[in-house]
């Protein structure tokens, strides 16, 4: 608790230090429309987080008086148009009225997004099953990192830490991705096990979170074959703006007596400063964090520290260069199973004081030319080094170096065809006492079109060729077309439906992991594992009768080959093995409604999945098979209120051998249950001198339920914390 | 004026709004909770006797009788129970599944078995590969031998007479060597 004390002075002393501007006072004034350019009667403006308001008059005049110099956030609300906020308005430099221009209340039908294709289209345009997340969440979630966003996504499930997409992966500890995790196109998975480490996204550069649901490998390659997750990063600010935040919080005790293990409360807290400007073509952004928490769990404890830095330079109007610099030191405990239920929150004896120490370095560079009107260029190269020691009985390394670059161009033939193709090689160098030292290279080439046949109709077609080496095994070649149309019935009812073929090639983990479990279970390498490929089909529907409700349902069906899973081979190893069929299918339901334009939001997904090996016709592990959604969102003037409910029915299928004897290696693993959490979060903006404040009070699992995501692993039992947050 | 309008209306939101998370905040139960810790002799349990007719083969380390969830499937992932060990050179051994087991899996769960076996080992550690074992008996049902025999135990009850011959003259078939997994 000392320590979360100093960082709440700490962070107190800077942020209220840079609050004292002039105390002269000053009106504002402006004038608020509708998009038809028509004077707004009865529009609330207020000063975010203070008293000071005043509603527009006939004309759509406003006028607030005697406000003091500073720099303020201003809210326009009228019913039935969106909330507008203004931020960061440097009153002392306000001379002129202000021009307000407010849009009808609506669920956002037309966003943009560039990931179905690799270069922008509406959401209405697409052929494929997507998802946008504004960054909002993860300060009205205190959330640090993205894993904890991606929960909440319908249709998007992650056990522990490892992400899955209509049930693509169950979980195999982070040995290999069927989802394409991004930062602005360019994949952050690792070179050894291809695992996501989502420390490493920089979530408070985030302007939006892009996810597709279904195969992407005809655009995107090997991992892609459940789906992309691209995060788009934000351009630079164009005027200088440091945004501080911090928090702390607490664990509140374990539900049952046999569970309390400490004295004392366990807590994490974290800070983080981002400092943005532009010096003429040139725009940085530069950010700070650190994060400690002690866990709920003994010997769980996670302490780290990131650095981020991006450059934008704009060499001409057609010419641009960015570069992106992420760096994570990090030191955690390693617990991977409970000792039994009873126990829950203690590790097993023989993985006591197992820690393990790593750092990450991922840099890129993106260069975009546009030659002309209708033809441009964008050249992507990555490198990402990572590097981890496990310390426990014996040390375990692995140092891996991934290379990678892209050549894009997109050619818009006319209004009604758009052209994008790419050439990609990557390669990648693995060190380690776990998996050998192998190496893995790969090329490939891909061609994507989108055709016009209408206003109403609207197709897409593309092909993929990937060339795949791995160490010693034989290259493999995969060719994986996609189709899709797009169809408007009416402004209302929107179809769409693709084909996709998949490809997904074994990462160095699965394929030459050597390693002691624990209890004499061995994971073993399998250097006959192949590759796995997929068939999939969608059909889907949005349908938005009205601007305050949108409907999106879609079927799905993916028929797997050679899927790779771990498996307890009949001599009691562990083993990534190829089942030869696989079959997943489901439905994906979301609807989201304004129920009072500008103050409640509320949205629920349902997404049924029916996951199975065919071969051996039961259910596929660790897959629910019933999942639902739902937010709720109250937005009273200076507060904001939210609620989240997360559903997951009981997992049918899991590694039932591991939890028994003889092998027990963990003790009641079988002890599971379906998952209900529901989450709440209070949020106030105010104002301290001259700089906006947010305050966020969070509690996550508000009712302690128990409940596990991987067996052996109980969830974050109930906590709460406090963010505190400002810009100047 | 703005803010007494202000404050009456916000009352009334944060009435709507309680109203309408109320759906949420449904009571549930608690989800997974401890293991009870158990109490009391469980009986639960088969006993009989296993006959060993010849010569007993030279080597053999270990001998048990073993129970399997699947039929004919010899392997780790199926294995249920080890009762044991039997004894080098006997002629009869007569057991109760609790006061003879081996240790390595301590309970029985009530259910059917449909693969109850002696098996003998002749490597100097334990072993859990296929291919270090070979069946030396196997449980009929009274004196059906064209299908092992099925073992069903009941909760609290002891169930008698799960009776194997051993004959070293006439092996009986022997499980794959390796179980031929669907997808191999």
């Amino acid at each position: 608790m000392n320590n979360i004390m100093k960082y709440i002075f700490f962070a107190a002393i800077i942020l209220l230090s840079y609050n004292f501007l002039s105390a002269q006072n000053k009106n504002i004034t402006g004038f608020i429309f509708d998009k038809d350019n028509q004077p707004l009667n009865g529009a609330n403006v207020i000063i975010s987080g203070t008293n000071f308001g005043a509603a527009s008059d006939i004309n759509g005049y406003f006028e607030i008086k005697n406000i003091p110099f500073g720099i303020y956030d201003l809210e326009i609300s009228v019913i039935g148009f969106k909330k507008e906020k203004i931020r960061n308005i440097k009153f002392y430099e306000l001379f002129e009225p202000l021009r307000i221009t407010l849009r009808p209340e609506s669920v956002e039908t037309d966003q943009i997004i560039v990931s179905a294709g690799k270069y922008e289209q509406r959401i209405s345009d697409i052929t494929v099953s997507s998802v946008v997340i504004g960054p909002e969440i993860f300060s009205k979630k205190n959330i640090v990192q993205l894993d904890e966003a991606l929960r909440y996504v319908p249709g998007v499930s992650v056990a522990l830490e490892q992400v899955s997409i209509r049930g693509s992966s169950g979980y195999s500890k982070g040995a290999g991705t069927r989802v394409f995790v991004a930062v602005d196109g360019i994949p952050i998975y690792t070179g050894d096990t291809g695992e996501i480490v989502w420390e490493m996204v920089p979530i408070t550069d985030v302007e939006r979170i892009e996810i597709i649901k279904g195969p992407a490998s005809s655009l995107y390659g090997s991992t892609a074959i459940g789906g992309v997750i691209n995060i788009i990063t934000k351009k630079a600010a164009s005027e200088p703006v440091t945004y501080i935040k911090t928090f702390a919080g607490v664990y509140d005790d374990p539900s049952y007596d046999e569970w309390k293990w400490n004295k004392s409360k366990r807590t994490f807290f974290g800070v983080e400063a981002v400092h943005s400007s532009r010096l003429n073509n040139l725009g940085y952004t530069f950010s700070i964090k650190r994060f400690d928490n002690d866990s709920y769990r003994e010997n769980d404890f996670k302490k780290r520290l990131s650095g981020y830095l991006k450059l934008d330079y704009d060499i001409d109007v057609n010419k641009s260069i960015t570069f992106i610099g992420n760096y994570l030191d990090m030191n955690r405990g390693n617990f991977i199973y409970w000792k039994d239920s009873r126990n829950a929150l203690i590790p097993k004896d023989s993985d006591r004081d197992q820690t393990v120490k790593s750092d990450r370095q991922f840099a890129s560079l993106i260069y975009k030319q546009k030659f002309s009107d209708t033809f441009s260029g964008e050249f992507k190269s990555s490198y990402y080094r990572s590097n981890f020691e496990g310390i426990g009985i014996e040390l375990t390394t692995a140092t891996s170096n991934l290379f990678r670059n892209e050549l894009i161009t997109t050619s818009k033939i006319n209004d009604k065809f758009v052209i994008v193709s790419g050439v990609e090689v990557s390669y990648a160098d693995v060190k380690s006492n776990l998996f050998s030292s192998p190496y893995f290279l790969s090329a490939s080439a891909y061609v994507h079109s989108e055709y016009k046949f209408s206003d109403k109709i609207n197709s897409t077609l593309g092909l993929r060729y990937d060339f795949i080496k791995l160490d010693t095994l034989a290259g493999a070649n995969a060719l994986t077309p996609r189709a899709g149309l797009n169809y408007k019935y009416s402004d209302e009812l929107i179809f769409r439906t693709s084909f996709a073929t998949g490809f997904r090639a074994p990462t160095p983990a699965e394929v030459f992991t050597s390693a002691d479990a624990g209890s004499g279970i061995m994971v073993v390498e399998n250097p006959n594992l192949d590759y796995e490929t997929s068939l999939s089909f969608e059909i889907g529907a949005i349908y938005q009768p009205i601007n305050f409700i949108k409907f999106d349902a879609a079927f799905f069906n993916t028929d797997y080959n050679n899927f790779i899973e771990p498996l307890l081979t009949s001599e009691g190893n562990i083993q990534f093995v190829n089942l030869p069929k696989a079959r997943i299918q489901g439905v994906d339901f979301t609807t989201d409604l304004i129920l009072i334009p500008g103050l409640l939001n509320f949205s629920v997904g349902y997404n049924y999945l029916w996951a199975r090996d065919i071969n051996n016709n039961k259910a596929m592990k660790y897959r629910p098979r019933n999942t639902v959604y739902s937010s709720l969102e109250f937005t009273p003037y200076s507060f904001e209120f939210r609620t989240d409910l997360r559903y997951w029915s009981k997992v049918e299928e899991i590694d039932f051998n591991l939890t028994k004897p003889p092998i027990n290696l963990i003790a009641d693993g079988e002890n599971r249950a379906e998952v209900i959490v529901v989450d709440l979060s209070i949020g106030y903006n105010f104002v301290i001198g001259a700089s906006p404040f947010k305050i966020y009070l969070n509690g996550k699992n508000i009712f302690n339920y128990n409940y596990v995501e991987f067996i052996g692993n109980l969830s974050p039992i109930r906590n709460f914390s406090l963010s505190l947050e400002t810009y100047f | 004026m703005i803010n007494i309008y202000m404050n009456r209306k916000f009352n009334k939101l944060i009435k709507i709004f309680l109203i309408l998370i109320i759906p949420f905040l449904y009571s549930c139960d608690k989800g997974i909770e401890p293991y009870p810790v158990e109490t009391g002799p469980d009986i639960t349990s088969f006993e009989g006797k296993v006959t060993f007719v010849g010569a007993w083969p030279e080597g053999i380390n270990r001998t048990y009788i073993v129970v399997f969830s699947e039929p004919s499937r010899f392997d780790v992932n199926t294995l249920q129970y080890i009762i044991g060990p039997i004894p080098y050179g006997v002629s009869e051994f007569n057991y109760n599944s609790i006061e003879n087991n081996l240790g390595l899996i301590p309970k029985l769960a009530a259910g059917e078995y449909p693969y109850v076996i002696v098996a003998q080992s002749k490597t100097p550690e334990l072993s859990l590969l296929r291919q270090d074992w070979t069946v030396a008996g196997i449980y009929f049902n009274q004196g059906n031998t064209a299908l092992p025999g099925i073992l069903k135990i009941e909760q609290g009850k002891v169930v008698s007479g799960i009776n194997i011959t051993c004959d070293f003259n006439n092996p009986p078939v022997q499980p794959p060597s390796r179980w031929k997994m669907n997808y191999e």
